[in-house]
């Protein structure tokens, strides 16, 4: 008798055992059962903002699940690819990380995350820098700025978004390569730094493809040379620097990336779903009508580009010795 | 013409009135939350202008954009704590006009000079938009650095009787506002490697702590049961008529409201300068005009007049750089134009010539708000007004919630909310020292502006500063900067003399 209890207890026990086994198999290939947060380092309105919400109803529409975004604005990004990186790895929580910007902040100071925190889903933007200066200014070619930059050193103001911010990189790795120097001006973004060039209060600025298409075809700025890999056909006459000898590339990444720890599975489902949403001819027309640069790349492309550009920053802080408060 | 026509035809179609009602009644509530900035209300209904054509969105936007700038006004009056960082100098009259037991009459000093301001920098957008653009272009970072130095000369009229303390706090506002990124150099400073602190104190969060955090604690020192406000309330309540303003009242206030609307459409236009710093100039110059200038700062109504009209002719002036060139000169604009690129409007030069009618439908649509504004705000004052009844054991808390949840919302940071609690507690020694907050929150509005046109000038010029002067704008401003200081000087001679021989 009491061995018959006893088995009917270690059966029981054994069914239990097996339902919880089996609900849990369930569980962990359902993915999403819930809304998925994806913060943005930078506030509302702009550029990564509005990417941001551009991709957040596509993704939801694959997941089936609500994408929020949120905004952590602060420290240059650095808030909130902290809050990315301590985040619970379940893929609840999503955030964008950038190329320069998120691998320039740990070689710049004691950063409160690591690289190794983020685990890439796929690239969303990029779009190269480029030189740019107004129709009458006394420069018409990037010849003529490096010519006058090598017979008078830092007599040439040009201004960028921030210290240490992508456009500043881009300006500190041209100069680098091609051995002139300019006078870096500092502007709190890319929009005042254009206004003070219209208003011809300095000579260049460093900025992003985005930032200026509209002005071009406006003819309130001319591109003199851009640091892409290759031309960019929306100006199919201007020089890219490699062409001309100076091979020094520099962009603006913008990348979707989760925290280091999420089970594989979600990986492969988030990576997945964001390729299908990047190859959309609905998502890449409404991207265009915005005039955003969006442009695709897979994880393991992605992956590539931020080792590479990790490297060559790394190459440019100590070559420049670049401030650095570690 | 005939694309003016039709922009007033796309303005005047009924989904587009109702989009500015429905942005106008958002606004009015988001501004008057303390942290809600009028930045985030337009972010905020961005998603919700997918679908929507470009002049019904534009419409929401712009009810919005305008109508939470008077927002803030709101609760500035009523419990001393702007909303946003354009009502913070309506306070140094406003919340005295409220204790007098003159809310009303403030509330309704301000939605009018509002409307006024708001429709003033419209027409000047609608009318001379080109030639503005061009004048904003004349300011470069040596023009700004000189406006900042002039601003600061403002703390003597924000400073009451004792002007050596007016310094001490502007002193110490000037050295909050170096905490955080240098701009040149990146390097964090007096940040105690907190992270939090790398962009430096938000200035709604000084702003809250300033003003609201220390007249809460006196409220509660000075242990009264009621607000000094609704010991009148049966007053305000039942004397509607009183809230109207006179003819005599009237003849004083237009010149005010004239050169406040001209110094706000200027200031607007100027890329990266903002609205707080118009409104301390507009205030400075009523109080320089004045006949009584020992009133300002007591409750009078031309001391909320000047910083309300020329906060809403900011919002005029600020779209002139962003339809004409295509470049946001501040937040609110840049938000702004993200909504333009989503829409599929491109600004700048063309949104003239090729898409005339859209351009007017928009401007168009920016008059309508301000009327519906002036409407919705005058309706709104005797519920508004209902708020100051409260007795000040419920009024206290009331404050203190929005001062916890504004300094969390801008940022959605605990750390904020700490922040402005130790800042509020200094600020209340300050307080009890006699020492002006107002002039430490202008110097912290200020100090960034000016640090950084100043190091933008010393790299354009190659460090010879002195090439300041060769520029005309500059000496323009040099010369009233000086004249601000020497009439300030003569005029604290004078009250001192005066007050020795009585």
């Amino acid at each position: 008798m009491k061995g018959l209890k006893r088995m009917l207890i270690g059966a029981l026990v054994l069914v239990m055992a097996s339902g919880f086994v089996v609900a849990q198999g369930q569980q962990e290939t359902k993915y999403p059962t819930k809304g998925i947060e994806v913060n943005v380092g930078y506030s509302a309105g702009g550029a990564t903002d509005i990417a941001a919400r551009l991709v957040a109803p596509f993704l939801e529409k694959e997941l089936g699940q609500p994408v929020t975004v949120i905004n952590k604005p602060g420290a240059g990004g650095e808030i909130a690819h902290s809050a990315l990186a301590k985040a619970t790895p379940d893929g609840y929580y999503l955030g964008f990380i950038h190329a320069p910007a998120t691998i320039s902040i740990t070689l710049n100071r004691n950063a409160s995350y690591k690289l190794s925190d983020f685990v890439i889903i796929g690239n969303v933007i990029y779009h190269e820098n480029l030189i740019v200066a107004t129709p009458n200014s006394r420069f018409k070619t990037i010849q003529d700025v490096i010519a006058e930059a090598k017979k008078s050193p830092k007599s040439i103001t040009m201004g960028n978004s921030g210290a240490y911010a992508d456009d500043h990189l881009a300006s500190l790795a041209l100069q680098n390569k091609v051995g002139i120097q300019f006078e870096d001006t500092m502007f709190s973004g890319t929009a005042p730094s254009l206004v003070a060039l219209l208003g011809g209060h300095i000579d260049l600025v460093m900025c992003n493809v985005a930032d200026i298409v509209d002005k071009v075809r406006q003819n309130q700025v001319v591109v003199l040379a851009t640091l892409g890999a290759e031309r960019n056909p929306l100006f199919p006459n201007t020089p890219t620097m490699k062409e001309l000898g100076y091979d020094v590339q520099m962009g603006n990444y913008t990348t979707l990336a989760a925290p280091t720890g999420t089970p594989q599975y979600i990986i492969d489902k988030l990576r997945e779903s964001l390729k299908k949403v990047c190859t959309s001819s609905e998502y890449i027309a409404k991207a265009k009508d915005m005039g955003l640069p969006i442009k695709y790349f897979s994880a393991e492309e992605t992956e590539k580009i931020y080792a590479d550009q990790t490297e060559r920053l790394k190459k440019l802080w100590t070559d420049l010795k670049l401030p650095t408060t570690k | 013409m005939s694309a003016f026509i039709q922009g007033c035809i796309m303005a005047f179609a009924p989904k587009t009135l109702f989009a500015i009602l429905i942005g106008v009644m958002g606004g009015v509530i988001i501004g008057a939350l303390p942290g809600l900035s009028s930045t985030l209300g337009v972010a905020l209904l961005v998603p919700f202008t997918f679908g929507l054509d470009p002049v019904t969105a534009m419409g929401l936007l712009g009810g919005m954009y305008c109508s939470s700038i008077y927002g803030g006004s709101i609760t500035a009056i009523l419990i001393n704590t702007p909303g946003t960082g354009a009502a913070a100098a309506t306070v140094l009259d406003g919340y005295p006009m409220a204790k007098k037991g003159r809310a009303g009459k403030a509330l309704y000093v301000s939605i009018v000079s509002s409307f006024i301001g708001g429709t003033f920098s419209t027409l000047m957008l609608l009318f001379i938009a080109p030639q503005l653009a061009k004048i904003s272009l004349f300011f470069g970072p040596p023009e700004t650095f000189m406006l900042s130095l002039f601003g600061i000369t403002i703390i003597a009229s924000v400073s009451g009787k004792d002007l050596s303390k007016g310094i001490i706090a502007g002193l110490i506002g000037l050295l909050l506002s170096t905490i955080g990124f240098d701009a040149t150099t990146g390097y964090p400073r007096f940040t105690f490697g907190n992270i939090n602190l790398y962009e430096g104190i938000p200035l709604v969060v000084a702003i809250v702590a300033f003003f609201s955090i220390p007249e809460v604690l006196m409220l509660v020192k000075n242990g009264s049961t009621k607000t000094e406000g609704s010991q009148t309330s049966g007053m305000i309540a039942s004397d509607r008529k009183a809230n109207m303003l006179s003819l005599k009242e009237v003849k004083t206030l237009i010149p005010i409201w004239l050169k406040s609307a001209i110094i706000g459409t200027f200031i607007g236009i100027i890329p990266g300068v903002g609205t707080p710093v118009a409104c301390f100039v507009s205030y400075n110059e009523a109080k320089r005009s004045s006949k009584h200038p020992d009133l300002f700062g007591t409750g009078i109504i031309e001391g909320v007049a000047a910083p309300e009209t020329a906060n809403n002719a900011v919002e005029g002036g600020s779209f002139v750089p962003l339809l004409t060139l295509g470049i946001p000169g501040s937040a609110q604009t840049a938000v702004y134009l993200g909504a333009l690129m989503i829409l599929g409007i491109k600004p700048g030069p063309e949104l003239f010539t090729r898409q005339g009618s859209l351009f007017y439908a928009i401007i168009m649509g920016l008059f309508i708000a301000n009327l519906v504004m002036l409407l919705l705000g005058v309706w709104g004052i005797k519920y508004f007004e209902k708020l100051i009844q409260l007795p000040s054991t419920i009024m206290i808390p009331i404050i203190l919630v929005f001062t916890v949840v504004g300094s969390f919302a801008i940022n959605e940071n605990v750390f904020d909310v700490f922040l402005m609690l130790v800042l509020g507690i200094i600020g209340y020694f300050m307080r009890l020292n006699g020492l002006p907050l107002a002039a430490t929150v202008l110097a912290m509005i200020l100090g960034p502006i000016g640090e950084e046109a100043m190091i933008q000038t010393i790299s354009i010029t190659h460090g010879q500063i002195w090439q300041l002067f060769t520029r005309p704008i500059c000496l323009v401003l040099l010369v009233i900067t000086i004249l601000s200081v020497v009439m300030t000087a003569r005029q604290h001679n004078n009250e001192k003399k005066a007050s020795h021989k009585s």
